[in-house]
């Protein structure tokens, strides 16, 4: 075992460097990594399953959670032979399947596609080492630039909360009709708009009673759109005669400040509906994503699996929540640390995110940290009640 | 919490990358550095990678050139591995292999001083593993760099177990 007071004076060394130190246990990955490449991973897998574009998971994390680079842009950067290394060594110590690496990344080891420093990884390089990226057969193209296939000019939104109202602000500001109906008993003024985005509390009963209105006073043809972060998008449809013409509009709060736009498509939507929201989410001047409609849409199904880890290691006394949100935001240059970010989007809601992805995927490293029930049990909340993973109510 | 553990002259064994990158941060913060690396053409290489990253940062107004070469005259390169004798602490960055790490520090426990510090900077070895090749697994780190070093401010500690 290393001497006690050997890593102090180590520390003290990286610190004269003008380093920022960091101390832990001897598990593959220690810090940074460890939490780092389980993301990563994930990652791939969306990709290997056509889950969605490697753009678009890209564009999700870059714009959604502020990442410098999107996790496949990464891989190339850090070469997918090395991931696949470090992934290697760290599902053989942990056995955690999500550390297994996705079978694509030894496809593409083995194919000598193992990112910038060979001209071709997830992405094709101007030439080996460059960082510019030039299109291939999988860049999108001119052509594939989406157009309204439906006429959209009257917008209504449904709902009472922040969400709605950040909703309505930007729609206004891009030029369309809205009607605002912020009570969703009273629908009949839906009846002429082209499109209607729900943004009512996230309740599986009172969506699908929506929905089921909507289906009544909306005339034929108009787009019913949901901005669900939880449910499954084809249980709304469902509710509807026209589950060709539902779809999933995931918004992110604040509305008119966050760019992103997850378009979420049922196994039911038409692709000219799909078309069509993402055209209208380039109106509105969002950057838009697309996937398909399982838990988490793009973005919260990578970053929640990653807080939760990161809770897991807390818990496992491995480091302490400070090194570990200094490992993430000095080591990988995240915006903020996982403990800083659950304390503010809340533990209640890393919670239930979860646990929705837990009972969706059935991955047994899904399953929410205990110590994360614990402390919504105890009210330790976040920010919102002055003390979650940190205590600040003296702040 | 200052024990008082002096390190004034650092090896560094492996001048890839990574191992340059090392050099030329303890170098910069007034360390004297055994730079090693076996081959000559490789220690070329980890020369001119110390002294291209440097002329960088003199191009960006962060170095001075005076202190370029004071930084550069601070790393004495060489292919004897035996030249780490005196180091206080001697940072391994060679190639992801247990076995050559574990013969690397089999090696540097018989050159180095009893008390002397080894560290190695691998990213997916378990450290306690490539310590049992040592006579002093008590005096075995992690010192985990994050690439380019001179640039990532974070580095990872970590201790045998």
């Amino acid at each position: 075992m290393t001497e006690s007071d050997l890593l102090d004076d180590v520390a003290a060394l990286a610190r004269s460097l003008g380093k920022i130190p960091v101390v832990c246990g001897d598990k593959a990955g220690f810090i940074a990594n460890a939490l780092l490449f389980g993301y990563l991973n994930h990652a791939v897998s969306m990709f290997e399953g056509k889950y969605a574009s490697r753009e678009d998971i890209d564009a999700a994390m870059r714009v959604g959670c502020g990442y410098p680079m999107g996790p496949l842009a990464l891989l190339d950067l850090i070469g997918l032979d090395t991931a696949y290394e470090i992934l290697d060594t760290m599902y053989k110590q942990g056995r955690d399947r999500l550390h297994a690496p996705a079978p694509v990344l030894r496809q593409m080891v083995t194919a000598g596609l193992v990112g910038r420093k060979a001209g071709r990884g997830f992405y094709t390089y101007e030439a080996s080492d460059s960082p510019v990226v030039v299109a291939d057969a999988l860049t999108p193209s001119a052509d594939d630039e989406p157009q309204l296939r439906h006429d959209i000019r009257t917008v209504g939104v449904v709902g009472n909360g922040i969400m709605a109202t950040g909703i309505v602000e930007v729609f206004i500001k891009a030029g369309f009709d809205v009607t605002h109906v912020a009570d969703s008993t009273s629908l009949d003024d839906l009846g002429t708009v082209d499109i209607v985005v729900e943004a009512v509390a996230e309740d599986l009963a009172l969506k699908t009673a929506l929905f089921e209105n909507l289906d009544g006073v909306c005339k034929p043809g108009a787009i019913l759109a949901t901005t669900t972060s939880s449910l499954p998008v084809i249980s709304l449809a469902k509710a509807t005669s026209r589950p060709q013409d539902v779809i999933g509009v995931h918004f992110f709060e604040p509305v008119p400040v966050k760019e992103l736009v997850e378009i979420v498509s049922t196994v039911s939507t038409s692709s000219e509906v799909a078309e069509t929201a993402r055209a209208l989410g380039d109106r509105i001047g969002k950057v838009v994503v697309s996937c398909g409609d399982s838990a988490g849409s793009v973005v919260n199904a990578l970053l929640f699996p990653y807080l939760n880890d990161a809770v897991r290691m807390l818990e496992a006394h491995y480091a302490t929540a400070d090194d570990i949100d200094t490992a993430m935001k000095h080591g990988c240059a995240l915006p903020t640390g996982p403990f800083e970010l659950l304390d503010l989007v809340g533990n209640d809601v890393a919670l239930a995110i979860q646990h929705r992805l837990y009972l969706e995927f059935r991955e047994p490293g899904f399953a929410p940290a205990p110590l994360l029930g614990h402390l919504v049990m105890a009210g330790h909340i976040g920010r919102e009640t002055g003390r979650g993973f940190r205590d600040h109510s003296g702040r | 919490m200052t024990s008082g553990r002096d390190f004034r002259t650092i090896g560094v064994v492996g001048l890839g990358t990574m191992g340059a990158g090392i050099a030329e941060v303890f170098a910069r913060n007034g360390y004297d550095v055994v730079g090693i690396e076996l081959a000559e053409d490789s220690l070329e290489r980890g020369r001119q990678h110390v002294e291209h990253s440097t002329g960088r940062a003199v191009r960006r107004g962060k170095l001075s050139e005076e202190d370029q070469a004071a930084l550069i005259d601070r790393i004495r390169f060489s292919t004897t591995l035996e030249d780490v004798k005196s180091c206080d602490l001697v940072v391994e960055a060679v190639v992801e292999r247990l076995l050559v790490k574990q013969e690397l520090l089999r090696r540097l426990d018989d050159i180095v001083a009893p008390d002397a510090v080894l560290a190695t900077n691998t990213s997916s070895l378990s450290i306690t593993e490539i310590a049992t090749a040592t006579g002093r697994p008590g005096r075995v780190v992690g010192l985990h760099f994050f690439n380019p070093a001179p640039v990532q401010d974070l580095i990872e500690i970590i201790g045998t177990s």
